[in-house]
């Protein structure tokens, strides 16, 4: 249930991807009288369909249509509300050495989840993590019919490394350089430029040479170890509120939580360490129900 | 025993392709100058052109912007601009363009800027999360266009007219068309008694308009940096012929312009683009020096 409504989020957020960008293609095509110019068959139905589907709401559809632009992934914006990632404030304070107040509060919602509920974002929303984890079942596919891919292990705080040195870098080269690694940042980039533009750049072999390598070389590498975005929110989800909470008398030590996670964490031994995402996956796993998300304070907790 | 070693050999193989797989993508990784272009569904401009001075690239950014450093320290290229743009003017840097590959800019031989004039704000700033692009919006919009004269806030670039091409001042035909469609008409550019118009850098704001209506085909008037007002001595905008200094050139290709969708079938286009691919019928002068500082 939990993973199927996880699911559903990350498909739902998937989809205003593509949804975002035809909406505001669309507007532009109402706004200069050009819907019935449209290029190419296909789109001319896409864009017909938007039509019709608007009109039954509205009047006017420019008027809703403008003031949605954006992604959730990057930024977003819907009527003057700005919601973006916390890897753009610290982008931009070191890239512009100046502290802009819009940019801070339009952050500020995802950094207070982040806060009290952990990495979730990696989990839940990002789109990264959706095709990561599908492409992850090709890799335990393989295992399963003989193959051994190789599984390379690099140390976890290459993440924190790459968030320093891009930070320092962006500082002395003035040049925003996150928005070039950070996958979440390249697929709704692509996204777009195909959607406006009907092609895309070197991003979208940037993104399939990470599955490869995922596939052949070493598990969830980019999310484990190399995501500058994930060692961020790893780093303020450090004292989360929630977190997965193990019932040592109903365990059985089967072991089976530690497979499912992909971030190769160690729920069966209570080791979950501050970069768990809080996806789920070991407690829907658990078949003796040890395992539940539990609210508690971060001094209170007892070390084990 | 042999059913054994042959499944041993199979999957030392397969390992291997694997592996293989995994490092020529990190070839690939590392092959990043060039961009992989697919075939265009809906396409409104395929082709980017450069305008070069001197070795460097002059990117016309979207009103609002500062100077180059720090709209590029600033911009998170997230197209949110691109997305608002109502009338598509903005278009995104190519790899080629170094430092600022994937940043928003506008060609201004392509689709000029034309400020949003009839809208409540300027979209592309009004929606820029970063103050990349430096919000400026009023109820009044005619106190705003009073503001966004040169030197003011509003600083894209500034229009220089050559007159050894211009149709008006080499008397080829009639023409006062970039008088007509600039918003500071009469002040950023003036025809005087004999409708042959002379640019006044003092208000050009740089929005490009005019560059993309001139009907000369090497375009006889160009939007350069901002800082070039000094060069050019201040209140004349005529190019200073002399030898040496910068070269300008640039590419054109009218038939991706805006005006086309709404005057040609979309048939025609494709019909003329493929006739230019052929290379004999109309052709636009390809990167023509036509100008000397
Ligand atoms: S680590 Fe990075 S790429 Fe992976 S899920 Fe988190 S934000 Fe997305
Ligand atoms: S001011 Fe308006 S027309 Fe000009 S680039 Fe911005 S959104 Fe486009
Ligand atoms: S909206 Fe602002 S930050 Fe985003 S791409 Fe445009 S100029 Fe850059
Ligand atoms: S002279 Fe050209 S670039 Fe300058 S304001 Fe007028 S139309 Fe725009
Ligand atoms: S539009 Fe071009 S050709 Fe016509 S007057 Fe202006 S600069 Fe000269």
């Amino acid at each position: 249930m939990l993973q199927f409504i996880r699911r559903l989020i990350q498909i739902f957020v998937i989809a205003l991807l593509i949804i975002i960008p035809i909406l505001s293609l669309y507007e532009i095509l109402i706004e200069n009288f050009r819907l019935p110019m449209v290029q190419g068959r296909g789109w001319q139905q896409i864009f017909d369909f938007v039509d019709s589907a608007m009109r039954h709401f509205t009047e006017d559809p420019v008027k809703i249509v403008k003031n949605i632009k954006g992604n959730i992934f990057w930024t977003i914006t819907i009527y003057d509300f700005t919601l973006s990632d916390p890897l753009i404030l610290v982008g931009h304070i070191f890239g512009s050495r100046a502290f802009y107040i819009s940019l801070l509060v339009s952050a500020l919602p995802f950094i207070i989840i982040t806060i009290l509920f952990g990495r979730v974002f990696c989990g839940w929303i990002c789109p990264m993590d959706l095709l990561l984890e599908l492409n992850n079942k090709i890799r335990r596919l393989l295992y399963k019919i003989g193959l051994r891919p190789y599984n390379i292990i690099f140390s976890r705080s290459h993440k924190y490394a790459l968030l320093f040195v891009g930070s320092i870098l962006t500082f002395l080269l003035g040049v925003q350089l996150f928005a070039f690694i950070y996958p979440p940042a390249i697929i709704n980039r692509e996204a777009v430029h195909y959607i406006y533009y009907g092609s895309v750049g070197m991003g979208v072999v940037a993104i399939a040479a990470i599955m490869l390598i995922e596939v052949s070389l070493s598990e969830r590498l980019w999310c484990r170890y190399f995501c500058p975005g994930g060692g961020l929110y790893s780093v303020l989800g450090t004292g989360r509120l929630v977190t997965i909470v193990r019932d040592k008398n109903l365990c059985d030590d089967c072991a089976d939580c530690n497979k499912a996670c992909e971030f190769a964490f160690n729920p069966m031994r209570d080791k979950f360490g501050m970069e768990c995402n809080n996806c789920g996956k070991c407690i829907s796993v658990c078949e003796k129900k040890g395992l539940s998300f539990k609210f508690s304070l971060p001094w209170r907790r007892t070390k084990t | 025993m042999e059913n054994i070693s042959r499944r041993n050999f199979f999957r030392k193989i397969g390992g291997g392709v694997i592996t293989a797989s995994g490092i020529s993508s990190f070839a690939l990784l590392l092959n990043f100058g060039t961009s992989y272009k697919f075939k265009p569904l809906y396409h409104v401009s395929k082709k980017i052109e450069r305008m070069k001075g001197g070795g460097e690239d002059f990117l016309l950014r979207p009103p609002g912007a500062q100077s180059e450093e720090d709209f590029l320290s600033k911009c998170i290229k997230c197209y949110l601009c691109l997305e608002a743009c109502p009338i598509q003017a903005i278009k995104i840097a190519g790899r080629d363009k170094g430092k600022a590959a994937d940043t928003p800019y506008i060609i201004a031989e392509n689709t000029g800027c034309d400020l949003c004039f009839n809208r409540e704000n300027m979209r592309c700033n009004h929606v820029c999360p970063t103050d990349a692009l430096m919000k400026m919006n009023s109820d009044d919009k005619n106190k705003v266009l009073e503001d966004m004269k040169m030197g003011a806030v509003l600083n894209m670039g500034i229009a220089v007219l050559d007159k050894r091409i211009c149709y008006a001042w080499t008397n080829v035909s009639v023409c006062w068309a970039c008088y007509e469609i600039c918003p500071y008409k009469s002040k950023a550019i003036t025809t005087g008694l004999r409708n042959i118009p002379t640019v006044h850098p003092e208000w050009c704001v740089g929005c490009g308009l005019c560059v993309e209506i001139c009907p000369v085909p090497q375009k006889a008037i160009v939007i350069l940096p901002p800082g070039t007002k000094m060069e050019a001595g201040g209140a004349s905008s005529d190019i200073i012929r002399e030898e040496g200094g910068k070269q300008w050139s640039f590419e054109v290709d009218k038939t991706e312009s805006r005006a086309v969708p709404d005057t040609v079938n979309p048939e025609d286009v494709e019909q003329k683009m493929k006739e230019k691919e052929g290379g004999d019928s109309w052709k636009p002068s390809e990167k023509v020096d036509i100008m000397k500082f």
